[in-house]
C-alpha cells in the first residue's frame, strides 16, 4: 500500500490500514528506541502509548511526510518524557543519550570484519556527540533526508548539516594525520 | 592486492569510516571516491558491511511483537469512562438452544461461534446487535477489526436483528450483505444463497456480479451460484420460521429438506441419493422427530428404518 493510501486509510478508521502500520514499522520503532535505554519495558510502554494515542486521535492527525520521521519523532518525545518521570537518576534522560555500541560477538558472525575493525568503527563512533551518534543511525541506518531528521530532532535543516559537518572535524581531531599530509599521503597507499 | 586487502586497508581510518557514514563534499575521500570505478565499488561494498552490523538492542521477536500489539488491542477496546456512550460488552453471550456448548475461539481478536447439528445459537455481537445461528452453521468476526470494519462471515444460516454499527456487514462465501436496517436473514449453503429482510434496509452483493440489490421489508432475494439465477420475491412473514424450529419449502429439491432434518436433529440419512431430486412443497417443525418424519418422509412414499442417529430410507 502507498504510504498516504495508507495513512489516510487508517485515519478513516481502516483497521489493516492500522496494523499494516504497526507491522510495518514496529522493528525500526524497536531498534530506535533502544537506542536511548536499556530498558525494555519503558521502551515497550512507550510503543504501546504511541500507537494508543495515534488510534484514538486518527481523525484530528496531519498527513506527515514521512510517517517513519512522524512516529520516530513521537517516540523519542514519549521516551525523554516517561523517562524523565522514572526515578532513575543514573538514567536522567534530559538531552538524551544515544547508544550505538555494536554486539562485537554477532557482528564477526554476520559479516566479514574482524574484531579490530569492529573496535576501531566503534571507536569512530564513540568521538561523536550523542546528538551526532543520532543523526549518522537515522540517515544511513534508517535513510532519512536531512528534512525528516529534523523533524525527529526537533531541529532545523541548518542544524542537521551543522551536526554533520562537526562530526567531519570530530574524526580530524580524532586521528593522527593533518589533512594536508592525508591527501598527499593518499595517492601512495594505493596502487591506481 | 585482493579486494579484501583494500578493504582493511581503508577501515584502518577513522577519517573514512566517517565518510562512508556520512559522505560530504568537504572530505577529501569524495574525490578520491570519482576516481575510478574500483574505488567507488570498494566504498559501496563497505557501506553496506557497516549496514549489516548488529548494535546491542533490546531482543525483537515475535513474541514481543505480539505483546505489544495485544496490549494496543486492549487498550483501544476498553471504553472511556468519562462519556455518556453506551458501554460496549466485548464479549460473545451464547445462549443455548437445545444441547452442548459453543466453542470459543479467541486467537487475536477472533472470535467463532460453532453451531452443531440440532443446535441453535444466540449471540449478542460487540455493537449490542444479535445474531441467532441456525443448526450447522458459523458465525465469526474479529473484535480488533470490529471498531473499524464492524461485520461478520457466515457459513450457514443466520438471523439478525438489533441495532447495528455504521456499516455492519454479513460477509458469505456467495455474496456480502451490507446493512442499512435492522432485521434480516441470510441463508448461504453449497449453491444457494437466499435473504429475506424483515426490517428495514439491506445492500445486497453477490460473488461474480457487481450490481448489489437493495431489499426493503418484505423482499426476498434468492440466487444460486450454480445456475446463476437471480430471483427477486416477497415475503409475508416478520421472522424467519427456523428461529422458532418451523421449516417452510416451497417446491425445493428434497435433498435440502432431508439436509434440514439432518442439521435440526443431528441424524444421517442413508440411501438420500434416491430421493434427492424430488419436488416438495410442505412443513416440518422440530418439536418431535416422529411428526417431523410423517410430515416430509410419508408425503413423498418414503419409509424409514432408524437406529440412533442413522436413519435408513427405503421406498414405500
Amino acid at each position: 500500500m502507498q504510504r498516504d493510501i495508507l495513512w489516510n486509510r487508517f485515519k478513516k478508521g481502516d483497521s489493516s490500514a492500522f496494523e499494516a502500520i504497526y507491522n510495518g514499522y514496529i522493528d525500526d520503532l524497536l531498534m530506535y528506541g533502544s537506542r536511548f535505554t536499556k530498558d525494555s519495558t519503558l521502551v515497550e510502554d512507550c510503543i504501546h502509548d504511541l500507537f494508543v494515542r495515534i488510534y484514538e486521535r486518527r481523525e484530528h492527525l496531519n498527513d506527515p511526510k514521512s510517517i517513519k520521521a512522524y512516529l520516530f519523532s513521537s517516540l523519542r518525545r514519549e521516551i525523554i518524557h516517561q523517562s524523565g518521570r522514572k526515578e532513575q537518576p543514573h538514567e536522567e534522560i534530559k538531552e538524551s543519550l544515544f547508544h550505538l555500541d555494536i554486539d562485537i560477538e554477532q557482528a564477526t558472525i554476520r559479516t566479514e570484519l574482524g574484531q579490530e575493525q569492529l573496535q576501531l568503527i566503534q571507536q569512530t563512533m564513540a568521538l561523536l556527540s550523542d546528538r551526532q551518534r543520532e543523526v549518522v543511525y537515522l540517515s544511513f541506518y534508517n535513510n532519512l533526508s536531512h528534512d525528516e531528521i529534523a523533524q525527529v530532532l526537533g531541529i532545523n535543516n541548518q542544524s542537521v548539516r551543522n551536526l554533520l559537518s562537526n562530526g567531519l572535524k570530530r574524526m580530524r581531531e580524532g586521528t593522527n594525520m593533518p589533512l594536508s599530509l592525508l591527501v598527499t599521503v593518499l595517492p601512495t597507499l594505493f596502487k591506481w | 592486492m585482493t579486494n579484501r586487502e583494500d578493504k582493511n586497508k581503508l577501515l584502518q581510518n577513522k577519517e573514512f569510516i566517517w565518510w562512508l557514514l556520512s559522505p560530504s563534499d568537504e572530505s577529501p575521500w569524495n574525490s578520491w571516491y570519482t576516481t575510478s570505478e574500483h574505488n567507488r565499488l570498494l566504498a559501496d561494498e563497505l557501506r553496506e558491511e557497516l549496514r549489516a552490523i548488529p548494535f546491542t538492542s533490546i531482543p525483537n521477536n515475535e513474541v514481543l511483537r505480539e505483546r505489544i500489539r495485544t496490549r494496543i488491542t486492549t487498550s483501544i477496546g476498553r471504553p472511556r469512562r468519562n462519556t455518556l456512550q453506551q458501554v460496549v460488552k466485548w464479549s460473545v453471550a451464547a445462549v443455548l438452544v437445545g444441547i452442548a456448548a459453543t466453542t470459543a475461539l479467541i486467537l487475536n481478536g477472533k472470535q467463532s461461534v460453532v453451531a452443531g447439528n440440532g443446535q441453535q445459537l444466540s449471540i449478542a455481537l460487540p455493537d449490542g446487535s444479535m445474531a441467532k445461528i441456525n443448526a450447522g452453521s458459523t458465525l465469526s468476526y474479529n473484535t480488533f477489526l470490529w471498531k473499524f470494519s464492524p461485520g461478520v462471515r457466515l457459513n450457514g444460516e443466520g438471523y439478525f436483528y438489533g441495532n447495528h454499527s455504521n456499516g455492519f456487514d454479513v460477509k458469505t462465501a456467495i455474496g456480502k450483505v451490507t446493512v442499512l436496517g435492522t432485521r434480516f436473514n441470510v441463508y448461504s449453503r453449497n449453491e444457494t444463497y437466499r435473504v429475506n429482510c424483515f426490517q428495514g434496509l439491506i445492500s445486497v452483493g453477490i460473488k461474480g456480479q457487481s450490481e448489489m440489490h437493495k431489499l426493503t421489508a418484505g423482499q426476498s432475494l434468492s440466487a444460486n451460484l450454480r445456475t446463476h439465477k437471480v430471483t427477486l420475491s416477497s415475503i409475508n412473514y416478520q421472522k424467519p420460521s427456523w428461529t422458532a424450529g418451523e421449516f417452510y419449502f416451497d417446491k425445493v429439491l428434497f435433498k435440502d429438506v432431508l439436509s434440514e432434518l439432518e442439521r435440526q436433529f443431528g441424524i444421517t440419512f442413508e440411501n438420500k441419493e434416491k430421493f434427492e431430486n424430488l419436488s416438495y412443497t410442505g412443513y416440518f417443525n422440530t418439536k418431535d422427530i416422529n411428526i417431523a418424519f410423517k410430515m416430509t418422509l410419508a408425503p413423498m412414499g418414503i419409509s424409514y428404518k432408524a437406529t440412533k442417529d442413522h436413519v435408513i430410507l427405503t421406498k414405500e
